[in-house]
């Protein structure tokens, strides 16, 4: 495999996984949609299911029309559009986690038009702090665990368990190893490749995307890095699939250099310390939380705040879906908190898999000029 | 405080008025009396806070307040200059522009300092923050917004939506989290918690919601006594004030008074022909307009599912925060769309409804999303046409009177045709 070969399969699984499911669906195995990152993956790849994340790709919203208003997030939107459509019949299964208003209504609706379907929700807690929530969750961990050991007609075993979270983990270091060469061979790893490979680690069995990861990333091994001075734009937001803010970053000669999205960092950061339930449990406490979280008033922020100085970010973008209310509610107080240590910001506001006008061009640029 | 029923008979009102007025008002005269103030959420479990002498403020019913006073825009404008998004729950944005810029309908100008504006317009200021996520996911985020913007404790009650109805874990989750925010509240305010006393709050609460529910229940005669733009208006002291006696006293009236009116075959529309549902929130900024433009055409509210959220409460003196947990986590926005769309058929049935009218209110997502669903099959179970009208509690400026003056002549023209071949 060269870095080309990498780069090609990790653009087609990110931009379609259909045909991914589909290859997993001839070899009989069996897959699970996921439509957010608060599904504790390791639990149902133990099980010999394939998690495969949910992000909607549709480009024109007419089917999810007779279901979801017009000031629903687009990606909820075009998700509905996909599976009233059929594009994602193959799935054995969909999963939902408890995260904001609009995915909860998500699941409801979702249940009511696939009667049919194996739907199951994760009742994740929104606080995050202390050991009441943990209990919360921990219980309710091993509640939706069983309505999986239902559909598998087997229990969870301790050794799967244990193969899976190495998978996990490992996968999680690969991702981030990604990042930190990302910063020495911009050329080399342009931007765009970040996103795509956190997506295509998100629809492809671990242990297949890590063997992609491990060679594309041994090739920099003995690599001299580039000599750069690109300026580092930071993303913030909740999920995205758009490439081209990436390339405008690196088109104008700036790079994405790190983010806060459930499309990347969030995605992967935070090891599994321990391969039980109760560890898995968590880390997905513990691990730095989305907007509809709670953990204090300020946890957001003083994770941006470290992240910015950690990867000596030089500018931030917030990159929001129109309608993502958690986000759209943390935003003025977030922008003031970066700008007051003097990093400049941008809020971007856009719709899930609709082509971006000029305007991105125009505000991309003016940007990365700002932060020169 | 405004009347939307045309019926001066209901001496109660002014009660309401003098209940409302004399609330605020002690509120914010707090710092007189060193009374503590909490702000909470409209579910939020309120009984603990009054039985330890704090006051409760609501900022989503001075929401509906300056809704109602068309205070919407200028407020939200405000919010929206410190970077809110329009696309924000309308009862945050006033919250927050009513928070900066100090205006709101309460405006209280004591005549012995000569009628001056005092303490500025709005809200006391909060000592402490309760948040119970039962209605939204919303107020958890503005919660945390007013925490860092007034710099006091947040207290958060955590109430898992009923995504599979009402799990073992769900309410053992909330139980404990009723004992860790009663210790919290004490550390916040120096007040002791007596379980005694908690209880006869308790009590009086179950009090206030049974009756609050029976003067809901009145209007399945027919003609209705009331709509619901009046019941829009009789539920301050329910959300506000209960577990308090006056609020029983004032119920135990009102209830009386409609119930007389039943009785006399009274209705505050000349001849009621359509009697129908409301769905959502109210239209606050629209509540005389449409309650006269129904009324013209004899279409009467006769009951919603938002006034009927506050009919349901129970709590046991046998175990008082295991049943005010199970009262608060089954709220009736927390429970699934299922059970909402079962609510709505028992509604039609009990209330004998010939249609509903469903407010897609852009502020309320968690409230709205389903409501294309809940109105197909609603409308499938039961038989009856459906009007789905999209607006907002407080922010007018998506509001056309036109089009949605059209829309409900065709939809009365639809129910008159269903009574002509009935
Ligand atoms: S977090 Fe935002 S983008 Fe994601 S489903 Fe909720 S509203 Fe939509
Ligand atoms: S989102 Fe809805 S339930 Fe929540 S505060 Fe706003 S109007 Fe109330």
């Amino acid at each position: 495999m060269d870095r080309a070969d990498f780069i090609k399969f990790v653009e087609s699984v990110s931009r379609n996984p259909v045909e991914q499911i589909n290859s997993y669906k001839r070899q009989e195995r069996p897959v699970f949609g996921y439509t957010c990152s608060y599904v504790p993956e390791e639990l149902i790849d133990a099980m010999g299911i394939i998690p495969v994340r949910m992000l909607g790709r549709a480009q024109t919203i007419q089917s999810a029309e007779r279901h979801f208003q017009s000031y629903c997030c687009s990606q909820v939107r075009s998700l509905m559009e996909e599976f009233v459509d059929g594009v994602y019949a193959s799935l054995d299964g969909l999963l939902f986690a408890h995260t904001c208003d609009t995915m909860q209504q998500f699941h409801d609706i979702y249940k009511k038009n696939f009667p049919k379907a194996f739907v199951k929700n994760i009742n994740f807690p929104s606080r995050l702090d202390g050991e009441i929530p943990y209990n919360y969750a921990l219980a309710e961990t091993k509640r939706f665990l069983k309505s999986v050991e239902e559909f598998t007609g087997r229990p969870l075993s301790s050794d799967s368990l244990k193969e899976s979270v190495t998978a996990y983990n490992k996968n999680r270091t690969l991702l981030e190893k990604l990042y930190g060469l990302h910063l020495k061979y911009p050329v080399d790893i342009p931007s765009r490749l970040l996103l795509q490979s956190v997506i295509m680690t998100q629809c492809v069995d671990k242990r297949e995307a890590n063997k992609w990861l491990e060679q594309f990333l041994s090739s920099f091994d003995e690599k001299t890095p580039e000599d750069s001075k690109r300026k580092r734009i930071m993303l913030v937001g909740s999920v995205n699939i758009n490439e081209e803010v990436y390339d405008l970053a690196d088109e104008f000669g700036a790079m994405i250099a790190d983010d806060d999205l459930c499309t990347g960092r969030r995605y992967f950061s935070t090891q599994v310390s321990e391969p039980t339930i109760e560890g898995v449990t968590r880390r997905y406490l513990s691990r730095p939380h989305c907007a509809a979280k709670h953990r204090d008033v300020h946890s957001r922020e003083r994770w941006l705040l470290e992240l910015i100085e950690k990867r000596s970010i030089d500018g931030v973008i917030f990159l929001y879906l129109k309608f993502c209310d958690p986000h759209c509610f943390d935003y003025p107080d977030l922008r003031k908190a970066i700008e007051e240590k003097k990093v400049p910001t941008q809020l971007i506001e856009m719709e899930q898999s609709v082509a971006q006008s000029g305007q991105l061009r125009t505000k991309l640029q003016a940007f990365v000029e700002m932060i020169s | 405080m405004e009347q939307f029923n045309q019926l001066s008979e209901i001496s109660s009102n002014e009660r309401l008025r003098k209940l409302m007025v004399g609330y605020y008002m002690k509120a914010k005269f707090s710092w007189l009396t060193r009374k503590k103030i909490a702000w909470i959420t409209s579910g939020g479990p309120v009984e603990p806070l009054i039985s330890m002498g704090i006051t409760p403020i609501y900022p989503e019913n001075h929401g509906a307040m300056i809704g109602a006073r068309k205070m919407g825009p200028e407020l939200s404008d405000a919010a929206e200059d410190l970077g809110y998004s329009r696309d924000l729950c309308s009862y945050f944005r006033c919250d927050v522009g009513s928070a900066v810029l100090k205006k709101s309908p309460i405006d209280i100008r004591p005549k012995f300092l000569g009628g001056r504006a005092v303490f500025g317009g709005g809200l006391p200021k909060p000592d402490l923050l309760v948040c119970c996520n039962n209605i939204c996911g919303t107020v958890l985020k503005w919660y945390e917004v007013q925490a860092r913007f007034f710099n006091v404790p947040l207290i958060i009650v955590d109430t898992p939506y009923n995504y599979d109805g009402e799990t073992t874990e769900i309410i053992e989750y909330v139980t404990a989290q009723f004992g860790e925010m009663i210790t919290q509240i004490e550390k916040a305010t120096g007040k002791r918690f007596s379980e005694k006393e908690f209880i006869r709050v308790g009590e009086l609460s179950d009090e206030a919601v049974n009756l609050w529910n029976e003067v809901l229940s009145i209007c399945e005669n027919v003609p209705a006594p009331m709509t619901c733009f009046d019941a829009f208006m009789y539920l301050a002291p329910i959300v506000t004030l209960r577990g308090t006696q006056e609020v029983v006293d004032y119920y135990k009236q009102l209830k009386v008074e409609l119930q007389s009116l039943a009785d006399r075959k009274i209705s505050p529309v000349p001849e009621e022909k359509f009697r129908l549902i409301w769905d959502n929130l109210p239209i606050w900024f629209k509540m005389r307009r449409l309650s006269k433009t129904l009324a013209n055409y004899g279409a009467v509210l006769v009951a919603d599912t938002y006034t009927n959220a506050w009919a349901d409460n129970d709590i046991s003196v046998e175990k008082p925060i295991e049943s005010m947990a199970r009262v608060y986590a089954t709220a009736y926005l927390n429970r699934n769309t299922e059970t909402k769309i079962k609510n709505m058929v028992n509604l039609m049935n009990r209330f004998k409804a010939d249609g509903f009218l469903i407010h897609s209110n852009r502020s309320c997502k968690p409230y709205s999303f389903g409501q294309l669903d809940i109105k197909d099959e609603v409308s499938r179970r039961t038989g009856k046409p459906a009007l789905m009208i999209e607006a907002d509690m407080c922010d007018p400026r998506a509001y056309s009177d036109e089009q949605i003056a059209t829309r409900i002549q065709a939809f009365i023209e639809t129910l008159k045709e269903r009574k002509a071949t009935a």
